[in-house]
């Protein structure tokens, strides 16, 4: 349901740029925030089904000659999954873990070999020209490097004209840039600007107000809030949570940072080397973990707190990613896993239910699950008396 | 006991082409032996300068100006450039943020660690056989696997966080009383952050070295550091021990840099952020240089 406030297709241009401060969208820093979002749970807004996005690596002569076929890298390895229209799914991972082009995947920045994105009803995978380019109306990007995205040559103000330009929109269902600059929380002196004369956080406000400008539904946010200082990435992302209560959004939020996860989303997908090893609501994901690589990575957190710095020896995961180019046998975690057994070596493990809403690949993951209820009680285990996280 | 290091007063200079800032003013703090002191800020605080301070690396427009800095009791500033050379690398030793740009490419690891410790043999001469003994010893130390074979690997063979390792091994070969490590982990995935933490924490216990960990992050601060030198636009504005500055920061802007610090704690709130942004040195406000954006400014800041 579109906030009449803020979409100028309902309401005709000018509404938000009329005088009093009812018009006006409150500071990112005000209470709207702090009023939790229904996220209605039903509508599934995208479906992604056996998603697999493959970079083939180029032959040497000698292999051509030698008969050696093509490799390639599966960044994105069959990925499913569902994003209902409303929530803040987070997609967290370690570099390789193929987020990042899954992120590119869905928006058809990159195309998939395999499997298909339905969204709204249709397969977009199949889209091609014109009918790719409506698609930008609905599904946007917020760009990792905001200078790398924005075009040094272009000021401020010509970067949230363009996309308007480029799709043709009438002047009439545009917001105006003193809206668009209103609504990221800057001030009307930036849009004679170029990129380079922003600072880090102005320039992520810019990208944001760029990936709004067609009113899309679904955002793909690349990290966010990297690099940035931290009184400037709260702000950040106290913006965004009050966009997407304000505009109805539905964001992805790529990122490596737990502690944004945990503050931000709704649900957690987490990856490895292409594939999602375990999805479920962020309470699930934080305080009932299934997969070992969850666990592996949640206990990694450097949180910050004194008072909570691991006890004993935690699992420490050793070792680091494997190459993507020679993924192990069977599932691909199980080289540094502690809970591997032979099975895990010969036979990939289903993606399934496991519990409600909460999805997981791994064989052992009632082992895992045993872990939370019933923490050992002997120090004599190999297992770590973790502390409880907090709840909420 | 003696410090291991004494930073007293430091102030330092960057001369740019149109003007010279003040990088550092007024730093003082003390690393005991076999402490873990982390200095934490955002981006322009002056926390690599003091790094790059203490260990007389600074670039050539940036000068100490004045101050003082006493390594084990000897002052670094009055030092003649030679015996400064002689305790560089053996003495105290600095990592930093990138391994590839430090480790050079087209030398093997070998190579590299016999370079040091060829170099760095202080009063000892050690044959061939020693040293390659103790090159051995640190890259196992540090958890490269296989040291036998990979050596002699160079080091784009490497993935980053093992990279990361020797680059500590390195440094660390000579036992040096002062590791200087200048974000090391802030490129590297969350869980290598946490093998590389866990791996400092181990070396402190094994060899008694004291460290100086650089940061913005403050996690990192609260998992590994016993105490905590907060700085903002060169200056210190806080020191404390770890479990104090974050039971009770008492510093306006450190507390409103732990309560901007996204966690799930704060879920359904809205974040708090320090309002305006860091400022730059050429336009410090006058009197206190957080009061323009303090929340708690008096009368009084405002004043030099």
């Amino acid at each position: 349901m579109r906030c009449v406030l803020y979409d100028p297709a309902l309401a005709g241009v000018g509404s938000l740029t009329a005088g009093g401060s009812a018009g006006k969208p409150a500071p990112a820093e005000a209470s709207l925030s702090a009023q939790e979002r229904i996220v209605p749970k039903d509508e599934v807004l995208i479906h992604l089904d056996n998603l697999t996005t493959t970079f083939s690596i180029r032959r040497g002569v000698r292999d051509f000659i030698q008969g050696k076929p093509a490799s390639g890298v599966r960044a994105v390895d069959r990925v499913s999954l569902e994003i209902r229209r409303g929530e803040i799914i987070g997609l967290v991972g370690e570099s390789g873990s193929g987020k990042t082009t899954l992120g590119r995947t869905i928006l058809q920045l990159i195309a998939s070999q395999g499997g298909e994105i339905d969204f709204e009803g249709r397969d977009i995978t199949q889209l091609k020209g014109a009918r790719l380019r409506k698609l930008r109306s609905q599904i946007q990007m917020i760009f990792q490097d905001p200078y790398a995205s924005l075009s040094p040559r272009m000021r401020v103000y010509d970067l949230l004209e363009e996309p308007y330009k480029i799709h043709n929109i009438p002047v009439g269902e545009r917001y105006s840039v003193s809206q668009l600059l209103e609504m990221v929380g800057l001030s009307d002196e930036q849009s004679a600007k170029y990129p380079h004369e922003l600072s880090g956080g102005q320039a992520r406000r810019v990208g944001i107000a760029r990936a709004l400008t067609l009113h899309p539904e679904f955002l793909v946010a690349d990290e966010p809030t990297a690099g940035l200082d931290v009184s400037v990435a709260s702000s950040i992302l106290n913006l965004m949570k009050d966009l997407a209560y304000r505009l109805s959004l539905t964001y992805l939020i790529i990122t490596h940072n737990l502690n944004i996860v945990g503050y931000v989303a709704d649900r957690v997908a987490v990856m490895y080397l292409g594939q999602l090893v375990e999805v479920g609501t962020t309470d699930q994901i934080f305080d009932h973990q299934l997969h070992p690589y969850t666990l592996a990575l949640l206990s990694a957190i450097s949180e910050p707190d004194p008072h909570r710095r691991p006890t004993g020896e935690r699992w420490r995961l050793e070792g680091e990613i494997p190459s993507q180019l020679n993924p192990p046998s069977g599932c691909y975690f199980h080289p540094r896993c502690k809970f591997a057994q032979e099975i895990c070596k010969q036979t990939a493990p289903l993606y399934q239910e496991a519990e409600a809403e909460h999805w997981v690949a791994c064989h052992f993951y009632e082992r895992v699950r045993e872990l939370q209820d019933d923490p050992p009680k002997s120090s004599g285990s190999a297992l770590t008396p973790q502390e409880e996280m907090p709840v909420g | 006991m003696n410090p291991v290091l004494d930073v007293r007063s430091l102030e330092v200079v960057y001369q740019t082409q149109v003007s010279s800032l003040q990088a550092l003013h007024d730093v003082s703090f003390v690393v005991q032996p076999g402490e873990i002191v982390g200095i934490v800020g955002e981006s322009g605080c002056g926390k690599s300068t003091v790094g790059s301070a203490v260990m007389r690396l600074l670039p050539p427009n940036g000068a100490i100006s004045s101050g003082e800095i006493l390594f084990q009791g000897r002052d670094l500033r009055q030092m003649p450039a030679d015996e400064l050379r002689g305790l560089r690398g053996r003495e105290m030793a600095m990592i930093f943020q990138d391994p590839m740009t430090c480790l050079n490419p087209v030398f093997t690891i070998r190579s590299q660690m016999f370079d040091i410790l060829r170099t760095q043999q202080g009063t000892t001469r050690l044959n061939k056989k020693e040293i390659e003994r103790l090159a051995f010893q640190s890259l196992d130390e540090v958890g490269i696997p296989d040291v036998a074979k990979r050596i002699d690997d160079y080091p784009h063979q490497f993935s980053g966080g093992m990279r990361q390792r020797i680059l500590i091994a390195m440094a660390l070969v000579t036992r040096p009383a002062l590791l200087v490590a200048d974000e090391p982990t802030s490129a590297l995935d969350v869980t290598l952050e946490a093998q590389i933490i866990d791996l400092i924490r181990e070396l402190r216990q094994a060899h008694q070295t004291s460290v100086l960990f650089i940061t913005h992050d403050l996690g990192v601060i609260a998992q590994l550091c016993d105490r905590v030198i907060v700085m903002y636009a060169g200056r210190v504005v806080e020191q404390q021990e770890t479990l104090a500055l974050f039971d009770n920061p008492r510093h306006p802007y450190t507390r409103a840099l732990l309560a901007a610090v996204p966690s799930r704690v704060h879920r359904g709130e809205p974040l708090a952020t320090i309002p305006g942004r860091v400022p730059s040195l050429t336009s410090l406000p006058e009197g206190c240089k957080f009061s323009d954006r303090c929340s708690l400014i008096q009368e009084i800041c405002l004043q030099a």
